[in-house]
C-alpha cells in the first residue's frame, strides 16, 4: 500500500435527526483526525452553520491516539482501592513520572 | 522546583495528588488527608456512625442533621433538577446516597486547599477523576490518559488541562457504577462517559447524568452546559464535542 496519509477535510452525507438535517465533517492532518465539525442544514436557504458542542460519532481508529508514557495522569470510571492496584495510575505512580 | 507525588488510600478508593513544592508537603499533604477523611466520616454509608448512615437507618431526622448535611443535599437536589433526575441523591429504596457528589465535592475543597498552602502547580486524581491547577513541571498542560473500558489497560485517547478547563471526570456503567440510577427504564446506552469542565462537581454530576440518561442526556447536557464530554458505547463506539476532539492530545 502507498504510504500517503490523507490530509483535508471531509464532509459526510446528510442524515435526518430530531435537531434536523445534520452533517459531519473531518478535518484530517497526515492521516490523523485534527477536527471535527458538525454542520446543520438552515431553513434559511439551506446554508450550514456549525453547532457549537454537539457529541458525534467518531470510530474507534479515527480518535486521536494516546501514549501512556506521556501522560500525567489517568482518568477512567471509578475504581475501587483494589482495582487501582491493576489501573494505568497505579503504574504511573509506581514509575513517579 | 522539586516535586513530590503522594498516594493515599480514602472513600474506598485512591487518591493520587503530584505537587511542586512551594508549599511545605507535609502540611499540604495533610490537609488534603483531612478533607478527604472529613468528608468520608460525615458522609459514606459504609460507616454505620456516619451521619448519612444515622440518617438512612431512621436513627437521625435530615431536619436535625448539620448544615453541612443539609447544604450537600440540598445542593444535591438542584443538580437532581438540573439534569432532569439523571442524578439523583436518593437511592431506589429511598435512602439518601450523596455518593455521587461528595467526592467531587472533597475534590474541589481539597483543591483549595492546596491553592491555600501556596501550591501552584498541582494533579489531583481520585479514583479516576482529575482536578488540576497550573502546570505539569511548571511548563506543560496537564496531559490526562482516558482509559479504554472495554481494556482499562490501555488509553483510549488523552486530553490537555488547561484554565478554566481544569477538570475533568469520567463515569461508567461497569465498575464503581453501584451510585447511578438510571432514570426509568431507559438501558444504559454508554459504558463510559468523560465530561471535561470547569469544576470538578460539574464534570462528576454530568458524567453520571449522561451514564444514566443515555443519548438524550449526552445530546441535552452538550447543548445546554459549557462542557466537553466523550462516550464509549457498548460496542466500542465513541462520540465527541467538536471541543474534545480540538484539545490536543499528546502523540
Amino acid at each position: 500500500m502507498a504510504a500517503t496519509k490523507a490530509t483535508g477535510t471531509y464532509v459526510g452525507s446528510t442524515a435526518q435527526t430530531r435537531f434536523g438535517p445534520m452533517q459531519v465533517a473531518i478535518v484530517v492532518s497526515a492521516g490523523k483526525i485534527a477536527n471535527v465539525k458538525t454542520l446543520q442544514e438552515t431553513n434559511q436557504g439551506g446554508r450550514s452553520v456549525e453547532i457549537s458542542n454537539y457529541a458525534v460519532p467518531i470510530l474507534r481508529k479515527e480518535v486521536l491516539a494516546a501514549q501512556s508514557a506521556n501522560v500525567s495522569s489517568v482518568g477512567g470510571a471509578t475504581y475501587t482501592s483494589d482495582g487501582y492496584l491493576s489501573s494505568l495510575q497505579s503504574a504511573l505512580d509506581k514509575a513517579g513520572l | 522546583m522539586t516535586w513530590h507525588r503522594h498516594v493515599f488510600e480514602t472513600m474506598g478508593t485512591i487518591v493520587s495528588l503530584s505537587c511542586d513544592a512551594a508549599a511545605e508537603p507535609d502540611l499540604v499533604v495533610s490537609r488534603v488527608r483531612d478533607t478527604f477523611a472529613h468528608f468520608d466520616d460525615v458522609f459514606s454509608l459504609y460507616k454505620p456512625e456516619s451521619e448519612l448512615s444515622r440518617i438512612g437507618s431512621n436513627r437521625m431526622s435530615l431536619v436535625d442533621a448539620s448544615d453541612e448535611v443539609r447544604d450537600v443535599y440540598s445542593e444535591a437536589i438542584e443538580w437532581r433538577a438540573a439534569t432532569n433526575g439523571e442524578f439523583s441523591p436518593h437511592r431506589p429504596d429511598g435512602v439518601i446516597d450523596l455518593s455521587g457528589i461528595v467526592k467531587a465535592l472533597a475534590m474541589n475543597r481539597a483543591g483549595e486547599q492546596l491553592n491555600f498552602a501556596g501550591a501552584k502547580d498541582w494533579c489531583l486524581n481520585v479514583g479516576g477523576d482529575v482536578l488540576v491547577s497550573g502546570l505539569e513541571g511548571s511548563s506543560e498542560p496537564w496531559n490526562i490518559g482516558i482509559t479504554d473500558p472495554l481494556d482499562r489497560g490501555t488509553l483510549i485517547t488523552s486530553a490537555r488541562l488547561a484554565a478554566p478547563r481544569t477538570a475533568c471526570a469520567t463515569s461508567g456503567s461497569s465498575e464503581r457504577g453501584d451510585h447511578i440510577w438510571t432514570a426509568g427504564a431507559t438501558p444504559t446506552q454508554f459504558i463510559q462517559a468523560t465530561v471535561i469542565a470547569n469544576d470538578i462537581i460539574t464534570a462528576d454530576v454530568l458524567a453520571t447524568a449522561i451514564i444514566a440518561g443515555g443519548a438524550a442526556a449526552l445530546d441535552r447536557i452538550c447543548g445546554t452546559w459549557d462542557v466537553d464530554a466523550m462516550t464509549t458505547d457498548l460496542d466500542g463506539n465513541f462520540r465527541m464535542t467538536p471541543g474534545f476532539a480540538k484539545i490536543p492530545a499528546a502523540v
